[in-house]
Formats: structure tokens, sequence, C-alpha cells
């Protein structure tokens, strides 16, 4: 079957081009860099980066899209997600250096602030890997960083506060419980014993009971995202910018398929939730511009606290895309151009529901879907009903097939350990559910085992 | 340590770690869950009627000679009424297919079931072994993978089948799902996903196997002691599908559900319907009246081009066009 459709076997390796020439724009300069076989002198490739950045921005910062965008006036303030990553510290400067200094051209045109406040929210994930000191350090990188930028104002939080009912209703939360689930039951039913009150704790309990890297990865993003919309609503904000490049952005879409989140291919480019604009403002300039500019604009970039250990699907995208830009970097923007081109199937199937977890709509049939593709218990139910729902007691009924497979897919070499699968949720997880004669019978065992299944066979006794 | 017993049954001593779920089990509910989930697919697909009359694609590989045994055991188990054939193109490949074809035809004995094998060398005068003279091996799969389509529709043609069934398995899926994002091949991804696809003009093909991981139709296989070949053909020893292939591999060994779930998300989205509307609207081929978005068939276009002597510019010439619609 592998050579059906041949013709794309092998892709063509895009030519090298060398850094010569005029620059394609201002036509009397030396070329300094090459984007796309185009080349481009310092000046040029400064005002190609500002328009994408604008282009990027501008027609979703008015609350109505179709008014004229001579004037742009945000209906509240802005949060900006700074990880410390090459992404956000340049988008934090181009929003600086575009909108909030008067020296600026767009600055000069509008002499009224388009956003009240800017804030920077920083996220702490020293509690991912307590032991190693780089972490704990970047907070203090991070401050120094704001100096720079003195009209924004910064908010640090914990990724660990996503455990921590106090912060969450100090910020401004509502709605929030404390319960627990048990990992053990792919259809994760509540558990009435809640472990412990510290958020540390609760923390770490979480993450060292997922199933799988992947597992970790994605929880840590989901909390992210979390803190961040939780963060921006409480500043009253209209808008969360994140520095994702077109190189991440892909990453994460393709990531996000790789993890059953078809469904949500919109949402991971743009999304609204709580009445916040999620915007990508960088999501048609690659990582090779965001870093030039970066480096040409003398930013000091202290680097996000990137986990180094794990090797899960998003790792593992991440080194194909990042892999796929060197040599072939009209793929990684086919790529966001593809999901642009999508949507999730028929509205009609949307059930009124969000995900208990990440928030993002679930889709209907998700629970028969999975029994029925893939049987795990041999029991009269199945075959009688492959309608088959969960419980509406259990946490796998209110979630999304992505954050379903986080907390159930098992690991292809461990299976989920016996004990400590119970774990308490995230503060905004509450139990109330939101609104919304052919063979031979020679033993097989005899033959040679082909190298494909070789792993899975169990040994004999 | 005491032997570990099936988690599906409790009863028996479980022989393997299944790929789909991690979960250890014994033979017999390896059979049955491999069997029952193909039949739910079908079942939820409503594939079949009682009588159809329905050809199986069988190379002699491991994915149509399963294809071939489990549609049998399954017509026979749950009384789907269905008329089983067989039917095999042969390619003209010299040292491969000829081998691969003896397996067929030792299938057919095993299985019982009428075989027709149709040749590119009667279909189009021209066979593998004489384009690959031609062209050379760098892009003979474009032909063979194109000849191929239309052949096993004309073939099905042939034998008044109504129905034609391919044993492409979820990895296949899952890595054309991937190959259509990364090449913005929207057309295709919006359909690679169906179980079950049918022009104006062509006979109905479908996936029964769409669900299923190759690891398992390979243990299937080799538990169930059935007779395949198992040679990569000369001609592509490596025509996996590149990139897609060993990212796909690497995922699937981080997360065995991997597979599974980007054949999820293919199915949860749909191209919008703005992008539908531009899409070019399909036509049949001039030469030989088979659908076609452009005046004559990428089949037609390739056999002028071998025809003028310039098989190796036909392949160029319509990736050029491709990448012109992609633009588009």
């Amino acid at each position: 079957m592998s050579c059906e459709d041949p013709s794309s076997a092998r892709m063509i390796r895009s030519p090298k081009h060398l850094q010569k020439g005029t620059c394609i724009k201002c036509k009397t300069s030396k070329g300094k860099i090459t984007i796309r076989h185009a080349v481009y002198c310092k000046e040029c490739f400064f005002s190609f980066i500002r328009l994408k950045f604008r282009r990027g921005l501008e027609p979703y910062i008015n609350a109505d899209p179709l008014s004229s965008r001579t004037k742009l006036k945000a209906s509240g303030n802005l949060t900006l997600a700074l990880s410390g990553g090459m992404g956000s510290v340049a988008l934090l400067d181009l929003i600086y250096s575009t909108y909030l200094t008067d020296t600026s051209p767009v600055g000069r045109m509008h002499r009224q602030k388009i956003w009240p406040q800017v804030y920077i929210v920083f996220v702490d994930l020293s509690a991912v890997y307590p032991e190693k000191d780089e972490m704990r350090d970047l907070g203090t990188q991070i401050q120094s960083l704001k100096q720079r930028y003195p009209e924004v104002e910064m908010i640090s939080a914990r990724i660990e506060s996503v455990f921590d009912r106090d912060w969450w209703t100090s910020t401004g939360g509502s709605n929030v419980d404390s319960s627990s689930v048990d990992l053990k039951d792919s259809d994760l039913p509540f558990s009435s014993s809640l472990l412990h009150d510290d958020p540390v704790a609760s923390f770490q309990k979480y993450l060292s009971s997922l199933p799988t890297s992947t597992s970790i990865t994605a929880s840590i993003d989901l909390f992210i995202r979390a803190i961040l919309v939780h963060l921006a609503s409480w500043t009253r904000s209209s808008h969360l910018l994140m520095g994702t490049s077109l190189t991440s952005l892909s990453v994460g879409l393709i990531n996000c398929v790789s993890q059953g989140g078809g469904y949500h291919v919109h949402e991971e480019q743009e999304e609204v939730l709580d009445g916040i604009r999620i915007i990508r403002p960088l999501r048609d300039t690659s990582a090779k511009e965001v870093a030039y500019y970066a480096w040409w604009s003398g930013l000091d970039v202290p680097g996000r606290q990137r986990p180094t250990t794990l090797s899960g699907i998003k790792e593992q995208t991440r080194a194909f895309i990042f892999g796929l830009d060197r040599h072939y970097p009209s793929t990684v923007s086919a790529i966001t151009k593809t999901c642009a081109k999508v949507e999730a199937k028929s509205s009609s199937e949307i059930v009124a529901q969000q995900c208990r977890l990440c928030r993002r709509p679930i889709q209907d049939g998700i629970d028969a879907w999975k029994h029925r593709i893939a049987i795990r218990e041999r029991s009269a139910t199945l075959e009688e009903n492959p309608h088959f729902e969960a419980s509406s007691s259990s946490l796998g009924r209110h979630l999304c097939y992505p954050c379903h497979t986080t907390l159930s897919s098992p690991n292809s070499r461990t299976s989920m350990a016996t004990s400590n699968t119970i774990l308490n949720l995230p503060v905004w997880t509450s139990l109330t559910p939101r609104s919304s004669s052919l063979v031979s019978n020679s033993d097989p065992i005899s033959a040679p085992i082909p190298q494909a299944i070789e792993e899975f066979l169990l040994p004999a006794e | 340590m005491p032997p570990k017993l099936c988690q599906l049954c409790n009863e028996t001593r479980a022989v393997l770690k299944r790929p789909k779920t991690g979960q250890h089990i014994c033979r017999e509910c390896f059979y049955y869950v491999f069997e029952t989930e193909i039949h739910n697919t079908i079942m939820e697909a409503k594939l079949f009627s009682p009588g159809d009359r329905v050809a199986i694609g069988a190379s002699g590989g491991k994915d149509s000679t399963v294809l071939a045994y489990v549609m049998k055991v399954l017509n026979e188990r749950y009384n789907y009424g269905l008329d089983l054939h067989l039917l095999s193109i042969d390619e003209g490949i010299r040292g491969y297919r000829d081998d691969s074809l003896e397996t067929v035809k030792r299938n057919q004995q095993q299985y019982d079931m009428p075989l027709k094998i149709l040749s590119y060398e009667e279909l189009y005068g021209w066979s593998m072994d004489r384009i690959v003279e031609q062209v050379g091996r760098k892009n003979n799969c474009t032909f063979c993978g194109v000849f191929r389509r239309q052949a096993l529709d004309r073939g099905a043609a042939n034998i008044g089948v109504d129905h034609i069934l391919t044993g492409h398995n979820a990895d296949d899926i899952a890595e054309t799902v991937l190959m259509n994002i990364m090449r913005g091949d929207i057309a295709r991804l919006g359909r690679c996903t169906l179980i079950t696809t049918q022009g104006e003009d062509t006979i109905k093909r479908s996936k029964p196997f769409k669900y299923v991981y190759e690891k398992e139709i390979v243990m299937y296989a080799y538990f169930k002691k059935l007779d395949y070949f198992s040679t990569e053909c000369i001609y592509s020893p490596d025509a996996y599908r590149g990139h897609a292939r060993t990212f796909l591999k690497d995922l699937e060994a981080s997360r065995p559900s991997a597979i599974i779930d980007i054949i999820h998300s293919g199915e949860a989205f749909e191209v919008r319907q703005e992008v539908k509307a531009k899409a070019k609207a399909q036509t049949t081929c001039k030469r030989c009246g088979y659908m076609s978005s452009n005046e004559l068939c990428k089949a037609c276009s390739l056999l002028e081009g071998l025809e003028r002597g310039m098989g190796g510019l036909a392949v160029v010439r319509g990736r050029c066009r491709g990448l012109e619609s992609g633009r588009r």
C-alpha cells in the first residue's frame, strides 16, 4: 500500500540561495538575509517583519472587525505571554516599538493608546524540574528584561497555581472546586478521596501519574494556557498575545493533529475564550526571521524553560518541523495554510459542552468511537451496545478527545502502574457539568517471528 | 513469577501485547478483538448489502492476504451474503510480481474465491519493466500508482463487481493525513479518511482495515499462519512515503495511540465551504473517459509521454500542474 501515491514519495530539496545581490525591496542596498529565496537588506527586513506583524494583529484589535481600521481601539487591556523564548521577546519588542512609543509611526498616528494598559505574564515552570537551578534563574532574567519596557506591567505566576484554590480565587477566579480522578479506569471515574492541599505536591503528583511523556508536555502546555487566560481575564484584557512563530505554529498544529485534536485545529490558530481574543501576531514570521529580528535588534533572550529530558510527541514534532524548516521551508508554511482551510466537521455535531480540562468544544460520540475501534473489554455490553457512552459520573464523559487521550493512553513499553493512579484535578475542573480450516494447526511460535511484531510477543513461561 | 493472564478473558495466559491498546492478551482474544473491530467498522459504515459482488484487491502481500481471509471469515460468521472475488493487477515486474501472483493463486485455492488477473501490458500496452527501461527508477512509482488505480476499476468492471476492497491499514491512512497536510493537498485531505470513496463513473472502493494497525495485521497473519508474500518491490525498495512514514513511526513509538489519534483528527475536520467552492470541477478524460480534473486523466497523460518517449517529462509536468493548482 505504501506506493499507492508515490509521486510524493520524496520531497525535492530546495536549492540553497547564497546571500548575494541587492535587496529585492529597495534595490539599492546590499542584501543581508535570504528569506524563502528573496534577499533583503537589514532595513527592509525590519520593515517587512513589522508589516507582517501588524497584518497579523491589527485586523483583530477592534471589537468589531468590520469597523474602519484607521482608528484602532481595543475594548480592554492587553496581556502578552512571555515565556522567555525568542518569539515572545521579539513580540514584546514589536508591541512596544510599534504602539507604545511616540516615536514610532503608528504611535504618532494613534495618539490615544490602543490598550489602556499592557501586561506581560510570565509562568514560572520551576516546579516541573525543582532540581534545576536554571529554571529558577529565568524569573530573574525576565525581571531584568522587563526593565527595557517601562510602560508594561509584569505579572508572574507559578505553574502549580492551577491547584491553588486561594491563588485562583485571589486572582478573580470563581466556582473553584477540588476533585480527584482515578486514572486506572479508562473512563476516568471521579474519586471521593482528595489527596492533599499543597499545590506543589498536587502538581507533581499529577505529572508523575500521567502515562506518557507526551501527556506531561500536553498537561504543562494546557496549564500554562489556563493561567494565561485566567490572568488575562483578571486584568480585564480583551487580547492575549502569544509569540508563536510560523514554525512554532506548524509544530503546534501537527502536534495537535497527532494527539487527536483535529476538532480543535481552528482553536489552535485563533480562539476566543471568556471574551478574550487569543492572537499569534507572528504566525506568518518564521523562526529564522524572528531569530534575526532579535539578533539585529540586540534583544536579550533569556531562553524558554523547555524540559530537555522528555521525548514525547511534541518534542518529536518540534525536531521534525525544525528540520523541515531548514531544508524545506515552504512545507512548514504549507502546514499552516492547509490547516487554515479546514474547520471542525459540521457544527450540528457539537454538543453544548466544553472540555472540563482545556475548555475547548467536545465532539459528540467520542466514547462510542473509541470503544468501537479498540475493544478493551470482552463484555456483552459492548457487543450489544456499540453506541457505548461512559458514565456521567466519570471525567471521561466531560473531556475532549485529546484530553481524554492525555490521561488514558498508555505507553508502548510500560503499562500504567496499578498504584499511584488517583490524582487531584486543577481547580477549574469542578464536578458540576458546565452547560455548553484455512488455518494451519501447527504452533505459530515455532515459525520465525516477523521483526515488526517481535517486541509485542510475550515470552513463554 | 506466575504467567500473566489475558486482560480481556482473565482465564488464559497472555501471549502478546496488543500494539493498539497496550493490553496483554491471549491468542483467542486477539482474534476476537481483531475480527470484531473490523466487523464493527463494516457495520458502522454500512459497507455492504446482501448479494453484493465484492472484489478484494489482492497483491499477495500481508494486507490483502489478511483482508481476503478475514472477509471470508466475517462473511460466513455474520451472513453478509457477499459474493467475494480476488482481483489482481500484474504490473509486469519480473522477479517480483510474478512471484507474488503465485501467492495470490494459492490464496485463491485456500479461500475458494474466483480470481481475475489483469496486466498493465493488456490494459496500457506497457509493462513496468518496459516503463523503467524508458524512465529509469526515479519516477517509475508514479506510473505504477496511477495505472494501478485505473486498472483496479477496469478489472472490477470487467468481472462485474459493485465494490472493491483494498487493504489500506490505519498506518497508511494516518501517514496520508500527515502527507496531505504537509503538501497542502486539501482535496485529498478531505477524503483520505473516508472509509468509502466513489466518483461518478467509478466503482465504490472501501478500506475495511481503516482502523487496523499494520503491526496487528502482521501479528494476525503470523498466528494464523497465513500464506503471504513479503518481499518489497524491486523497483522501489524504499518506496515508503519518506518523511511522513518515518515521523509516524517515531510518534507511534512514543504513544501507540498516535496512529488512531491522527485518523480521528482527519475525521474530525473538513475543508471549509469557501475553499471547496474554489476547487476545480471534476470532468472526464477526453481519451479514455475516466474521471479527471484536466482534459486528459493522469494515466493518459503519462501514457502520452511514454508514447512520445518522454515519460520522465510527463511526471515533472504533472507535478508542476499539481503545484500550480495547489497555489490556486
